[in-house]
């Protein structure tokens, strides 16, 4: 661990985990991955607060342990619940926004900007648009926490608010830190 | 879960409490770090919020002190200055600003207040008030920087205007106005223009039409005159190509000429053509000069134009003009020259037989009539004498016959003359001769009795009493020349100062009354003036009507050089003089000049023999010897030239050197340069009188080594070929480069042969010899005079044979010139023709 490159998540994101293997899998399950896991919070999460990428890793993996699911469909899935809290929890965000796209593609240039006005230590993944179209969405995804699958499902997520139907293909390259996106209708 | 509630063991239970009981701890843990986490945040506010106030303060503090620094700098601006907001609602004005528009008011007053509202805010500009409110509603709309507006004030004062929106990022804020006094300067720049508009008009005026160019000829400026005169309007010109605009292509050289005068600065003026708008060609006077810029490099030129179209087409009138009179004063001289030329020959045999008549018995009455036959025909040689001398000297032909000379014994001899032939008692007749002028000159003696001896003609005419002076001194000694000033001075009726001016001139006389009155034919004093310039000299008249009249000259002569003995033709005793010539022999084919002659041998009891031709002569000249031949140039058989040289090549023959004089009908002097060629010594032009041939007789008789003429060699140029056929050698030598003399012979054999061989014709049709005889030998010489030589012999051998009885010959030859006749007749006339088409 003390080899990575130490990166901090927002506590939000930790929280809303916690949140939903309680409401998925159950207290008993929640707490197994906790006292499994080597986390030096101590499992204590809070909102306003900051906490170690590798704790993330961690309670996926040992989720992963305890319920069978893969790391990726894990990941998965918590990045599609999550775009629904932050749709709730950042509604100011949507307003005036109608299409999945077209609200992916400014991800990068306008909501990152406002995200940094907000928390100025947040650590972000770049978005480098490749395509844009009113049919389909190119893009490149650079992260150094190789995050590609929690995108994909908060993409889904996306899809899903603005109640449309895409096809998302991803091709990981670089061991993960750069995932193209190709998503189409 | 629900099935396991039922069924919930103690352990379970514990594991439940045990897990629950890390629950609540992780909560508190997460609840107190939240807790610690807003402390901070908390903290971190309160300490920002002391930080932004402390900086608001010092913030505020420098704003203040800023706002006064610009409050104080605007204030105290040379500048009018005017900041409004957005509403136009003044925030700041400062005094300069009140001082310039003459606003007495208090500059904090205005702010807040609309600037335009203020009470007189109108009456502030000199200009059209609406105009100037629309002006300003129009940078208010445009809201963009604007400037350089000059706006004259009632005051007097000139103000630029500059107007400056303010914005902050896109949001207007309001506009800053900014008065500057340029009143001086306003000024300066208008008595620049106004200067400069003065001059422009004048040279407007002028009708001189103004054009600026750059380096490449293209049109920066016209000014009116210069659209006037090329028919341009001034849009049309500016931008354009002048070269290409205006300049026939001919002139292309002379422009980059004036091109790289211009590079080098330097002005020049220079007349071209320039084509118009409508195409017509103007000519033009250009005076160029090169535009430099500040750092006094040459930016263009400037051209200033005066059409002279009008001027050059009556400079080519002019031309013109004169060309003609010049050819037309050309041909007049020509005229004459060949007029008098034809009058001559008559005069010559008239003049003769006068003088032959006086020594013939007459009646009282023949007397008379012959005194009045004279008195004509001397006015008419006179006047053809004066003709031909004026048409020599102004064609260049007259020679001087130069030698050394007394000046006093010639003027001497001069004044005895005209004595002698006045027939007045009441004149008086001076010479007064410079002592100083007793040195031997080198001139002709008889130009210069001829100029005394005209102007002393004309005094006598117009003096009927008192005295005829001839004077002349010494003016200026040269060394090897010396310059001599001559008078002719009368006290007759004297010339009106009108009629002075033209007494020089050709055919001018005083008037028709004089003319009347006294006769002449107004050449005297003209000739008199071009022998006078042969010698380099100048002459005028002075006069007073009543008093008389006074003709001063100058002349230049050479000295001569060995200075020996005087000597020249005196007045002498002629008739004993000649008395030791024992014979001579006179060559004539003309009888009447043959009569003159042999009457004037008589007279002088001059021994002499007859040659009616130059044959004839030299059979004479083999049997006996002569002192002096008198040889006609134009005769048959053979002519003065051809039997000349056959003298001066006789071989032990005591004639071989025998003077010979020739007689011309001809004074010019390429004739008798020919004679002289040909070996003759002297020359006398028909016809002479009496005493020209005298004065030769008595050089001959005193002068045993001959010849007085100076020989020079002259080539003929003769650049007309006759025709082959004729006999071209006899033709030459017979007419030289005389082409005129040809066109006449030739013009009157086409002209009378034609019924000479028409009677010829027939008389032999009739039988009737001797009349053919005569015809024949009629006819004879004037073969010969065309280059028909081999008629001529045959003529003779018709003659010869008439003169036998040999009538077989007779027709045998003239059945031959028959055949060949017609085909000789149209020879002579295409010769004619060619003749008159080289002299024309």
């Amino acid at each position: 661990m003390s080899n990575q490159i130490y990166f901090f998540m927002k506590g939000i994101v930790f929280t809303e985990l916690m949140e939903m293997v309680e409401a998925k899998f159950g207290d008993e399950v929640m707490d197994n991955v906790i006292e499994k896991a080597d986390l030096p919070s101590g499992g204590a999460y809070t909102a306003v607060g900051s906490y170690p990428h590798s704790e993330l890793v961690e309670v996926v993996s040992r989720l992963s342990e305890e319920t069978g699911l893969s790391i990726d469909d894990l990941l998965m899935a918590y990045g599609e619940h999550l775009f629904g809290i932050f749709t709730k929890a950042y509604s100011s965000f949507f307003v005036n926004e109608s299409s999945a796209l077209d609200f992916l593609a400014k991800i990068e240039s306008k909501i990152h900007p406002e995200v940094h006005k907000l928390y100025p230590d947040a650590e972000l993944p770049t978005f480098e648009i490749l395509h844009h179209s009113e049919e389909k969405l190119e893009m490149n995804y650079y992260s150094g926490r190789k995050m590609g699958k929690f995108a994909e499902g908060l993409i889904k997520g996306c899809l899903a608010y603005f109640n449309e139907k895409a096809i998302i293909e991803t091709e990981s390259l670089e061991d993960g830190r750069k995932v193209r996106f190709s998503i189409h209708k | 879960m629900e099935e396991k509630s039922g069924s919930v063991s103690i352990s379970d239970l514990e594991k439940q409490i045990a897990r629950l009981k890390r629950r609540i701890d992780r909560e508190v843990t997460a609840r107190k770090s939240a807790e610690r986490l807003l402390e901070e945040k908390s903290l971190e506010l309160y300490q920002s919020n002391r930080k932004l106030a402390r900086l608001n303060e010092s913030l505020e503090k420098t704003v203040h002190r800023r706002t006064n620094t610009l409050a104080s700098l605007i204030k105290n601006l040379q500048t009018g200055i005017l900041l409004e907001d957005e509403n136009r609602k003044v925030l700041l004005v400062n005094e300069k600003l009140c001082e310039y528009l003459g606003l007495e008011i208090d500059p904090k007053q205005l702010i807040g207040e609309d600037f335009t509202e203020t009470p007189s805010f109108i009456d502030i500009f000199d200009d059209d008030s609406a105009a100037v409110e629309r002006r300003m509603q129009a940078l208010y709309d445009n809201r963009k920087i604007d400037s350089l507006d000059a706006i004259r004030l009632k005051n007097g004062r000139v103000m630029r205007r500059d107007f400056i929106p303010i914005y902050s990022d896109e949001e207007y804020l309001g506009q800053l106005w900014k008065f500057q006094d340029i009143t001086q300067q306003y000024q300066y720049e208008e008595r620049i223009r106004q200067s400069e508009e003065k001059y422009r008009g004048i040279i407007e005026n002028m009708e001189l039409g103004l054009i600026e160019v750059d380096l490449d000829h293209n049109i920066i400026k016209a000014y009116d005159w210069f659209c006037d005169m090329t028919g341009y309007a001034h849009e049309e010109l500016i931008g354009k190509n002048m070269r290409e605009l205006f300049l026939p292509k001919e002139y292309d050289q002379k422009i980059n000429d004036e091109d790289n005068r211009r590079k080098q600065g330097e002005p020049s003026i220079y007349e071209i053509q320039m084509r118009r708008k409508d195409g017509r060609l103007i000519w033009v006077l250009i005076s160029g000069a090169p535009i430099y810029d500040t750092n006094d490099n040459v930016v263009g030129s400037i051209g200033i134009h005066y059409d002279i179209t009008d001027r050059k087409s009556l400079e080519n009138e002019l031309r013109e003009a004169r060309e003609m009179a010049e050819k037309a004063r050309e041909a007049e001289k020509q005229f004459l020259a060949n007029m008098s030329h034809e009058i001559r020959n008559p005069i010559n045999a008239i003049a003769g037989i006068i003088n032959l008549l006086y020594d013939t018995k007459l009646s009282s009455e023949q007397l008379e009539y012959l005194n009045n036959i004279k008195y004509a025909a001397d006015i008419l040689l006179g006047l053809i004498s004066d003709i031909l001398d004026i048409s020599k000297i102004e064609a260049g032909q007259m020679e001087l016959n130069e030698r050394e000379i007394d000046l006093a014994e010639v003027l001497n001899a001069i004044i005895q003359t005209s004595r002698f032939k006045s027939t007045s008692s009441n004149l008086e007749f001076n010479c007064e001769i410079d002592e100083q002028l007793k040195i031997p000159l080198i001139a002709d003696p008889t130009m210069i009795n001829q100029i005394f001896l005209n102007l002393i003609g004309n005094s006598i005419k117009f003096t009927e009493e008192g005295e005829i002076r001839i004077s002349a001194s010494l003016l200026k000694d040269h060394g090897e020349e010396v310059e001599v000033v001559c008078k002719v001075e009368d006290t007759g009726i004297g010339i009106s100062e009108e009629q002075m001016q033209n007494v020089f001139e050709k055919f001018k006389q005083a008037s028709k009354e004089t003319k009347l009155k006294y006769g002449g034919t107004g050449l005297g004093l003209s000739i008199v003036k071009q022998l006078v310039e042969l010698y380099q000299g100048k002459i005028s008249v002075e006069s007073e009507e009543g008093e008389g009249t006074s003709f001063i000259f100058t002349m230049i002569f050479s000295k001569s050089e060995d200075g020996k003995e005087i000597n020249i033709i005196a007045e002498k005793d002629q008739e004993d003089s000649v008395e030791t010539l024992k014979k001579v022999l006179v060559v004539e084919d003309n009888k009447i000049n043959q009569q003159y002659l042999v009457g004037l041998l008589k007279r002088w009891e001059i021994p002499y023999d007859i040659a009616n031709n130059g044959a004839e002569a030299l059979s004479l000249i083999e049997k006996s010897s002569y002192d002096t031949v008198l040889m006609d140039i134009r005769m048959p058989v053979m002519d003065g030239y051809e039997a000349t040289i056959r003298i001066r090549n006789l071989e032990h023959n005591a004639n071989k050197h025998v003077p010979i004089i020739a007689l011309t009908a001809s004074a010019l002097v390429d004739e008798k340069q020919k004679a002289l060629d040909a070996g003759m010594n002297y020359h006398l032009t028909k016809p002479f009188a009496p005493d020209q041939l005298l004065s030769i007789l008595y050089q001959i008789n005193n002068d045993a080594s001959g010849s007085s003429v100076n020989l020079a060699d002259q080539p003929v140029e003769n650049t007309f070929q006759f025709n082959d056929s004729l006999d071209t050698a006899y033709l030459d030598s017979l007419f030289g480069d005389d082409l005129e003399r040809a066109a006449i012979m030739f013009g009157i054999f086409t002209r009378t042969m034609s019924s000479e061989i028409a009677q010829l014709r027939d008389q032999l049709a009739a039988g009737d010899f001797p009349a053919v005889r005569e015809i024949a030998h009629r006819i004879k010489p004037n073969f010969a005079m065309v280059g028909l030589t081999e008629e001529t012999d045959r003529m003779k051998i018709v003659e010869e044979a008439a003169d036998r009885g040999d009538e077989n010959t007779v027709r045998k030859e003239l059945d031959g010139f028959f055949q060949t006749y017609p085909e000789k007749m149209s020879l002579i006339q295409s010769e004619l023709d060619r003749i008159q088409q080289e002299l024309s």
